[in-house]
């Protein structure tokens, strides 16, 4: 297996569009497709949970994503990254989501989701996170993806442009209004 | 520990609440190959190829057991004058009384009719004991006969 070993290397040193233009979609376990998935499944896994808080709607997302791109591979165009156009499918795919849940009944929106309710935290920073969290809840789907690309991710506002299809000034507002709400949300929570 | 990380495990976990479970990544890829649709492959050729091959036994078959066609016989004489192309002159009693008057190198030659078409001579050329014999000539009419007239 050392051949094989030595070809799976190889892939993986390739650049996405050599990936892109190998892949095989007659064959589910085509090698140029899961080099590229294991390239992006970790940074798209962080990005979807942080997203959606819920680890089988960040599963769910995650894999949508990546049919996409096995269906859609040939008509990609290189005028964008593949970095761009995957978080582009992944944020929509999580807004989606997040709009689905809207529309389902809360009992009490105020209410912090299970995941800080657990066990006294044990340190500052833990709290803080888990309040920062909870705190994306509170925010309107467009403004919690663009706070996770920007906060998180540490995206320039360019490429969240890019890959939201908003305006660079409409973003910026964006973010402005969802650090605003957060802060206050902490600040009310922390006590 | 991480290896490439000083901070115990337990205190990561600590810091990320929302980490994916162990070993997510690991069946990721599995768990996705199963979801991904497949695109069928182009076996026209193959299936048009098998179609070919059902289809020309029986033709092939079909073939080699139908009867040759019987070529008629030769001709090798004709009336007096050639026959239009493709008809056979077939009537055996007219064969064999032209068959004594012709040259026997004329009943040497090819089969066509317009290959093997040999002349007869003109009646009205032939002599008076000629005509008698043939018939064509009663023998009170060939005493009177006046070929001048």
């Amino acid at each position: 297996m050392a051949l094989f070993g030595t070809r799976h290397t190889d892939l993986h040193t390739l650049s996405d569009e050599e990936l892109l233009s190998r892949i095989d979609t007659r064959n589910a376990h085509d090698r140029a497709f899961h080099a590229l998935v294991d390239r992006y499944k970790e940074k798209l896994y962080r990005l979807l949970i942080r997203m959606l808080q819920v680890h089988e709607d960040a599963d769910d997302a995650l894999q949508t994503t990546f049919i996409r791109l096995w269906e859609k591979h040939a008509q990609f165009k290189a005028e964008s990254s593949l970095y761009t156009w995957l978080y582009r499918v992944a944020s929509n795919e999580a807004l989606m989501l997040l709009r689905k849940r809207k529309k389902l009944p809360m009992d009490d929106a105020d209410e912090l989701p299970a995941d800080v309710q657990g066990p006294e935290p044990q340190l500052n920073g833990e709290k803080a996170t888990r309040l920062l969290l909870a705190s994306l809840d509170i925010l309107p789907p467009r403004q919690r993806a663009v706070f996770c690309l920007r906060y998180f991710e540490e995206i320039p506002y360019q490429e969240i442009a890019a890959m939201l299809e908003v305006s660079e000034g409409a973003l910026k507002a964006s973010y402005h209004h969802a650090v605003k709400k957060i802060t206050a949300f902490v600040q009310q929570h922390s006590h | 520990m991480h290896p490439n990380n000083d901070m115990p495990e337990d205190c990561q976990h600590k810091q990320d609440p929302l980490q994916a479970p162990e070993g997510y990544f690991d069946q990721f890829n599995s768990r996705l190959a199963a979801r991904l649709p497949l695109k069928k492959r182009n076996n026209w050729y193959w299936v048009a190829s098998a179609a070919a091959a059902v289809l020309a036994i029986p033709a092939l078959y079909w073939l080699n057991t139908e009867p040759q066609p019987v070529q008629p016989a030769a001709i090798v004489l004709t009336d007096t004058a050639p026959l239009p192309s493709g008809l056979r002159l077939d009537d055996e009693t007219l064969a064999t009384y032209l068959q004594q008057d012709v040259k026997p190198a004329a009943q040497t030659e090819t089969s066509t009719v317009s290959q093997s078409a040999v002349p007869i001579t003109n009646a009205s050329l032939l002599s008076e004991e000629d005509l008698l014999r043939a018939g064509l000539l009663r023998a009170e009419e060939f005493e009177t006969f006046d070929p001048m007239l």
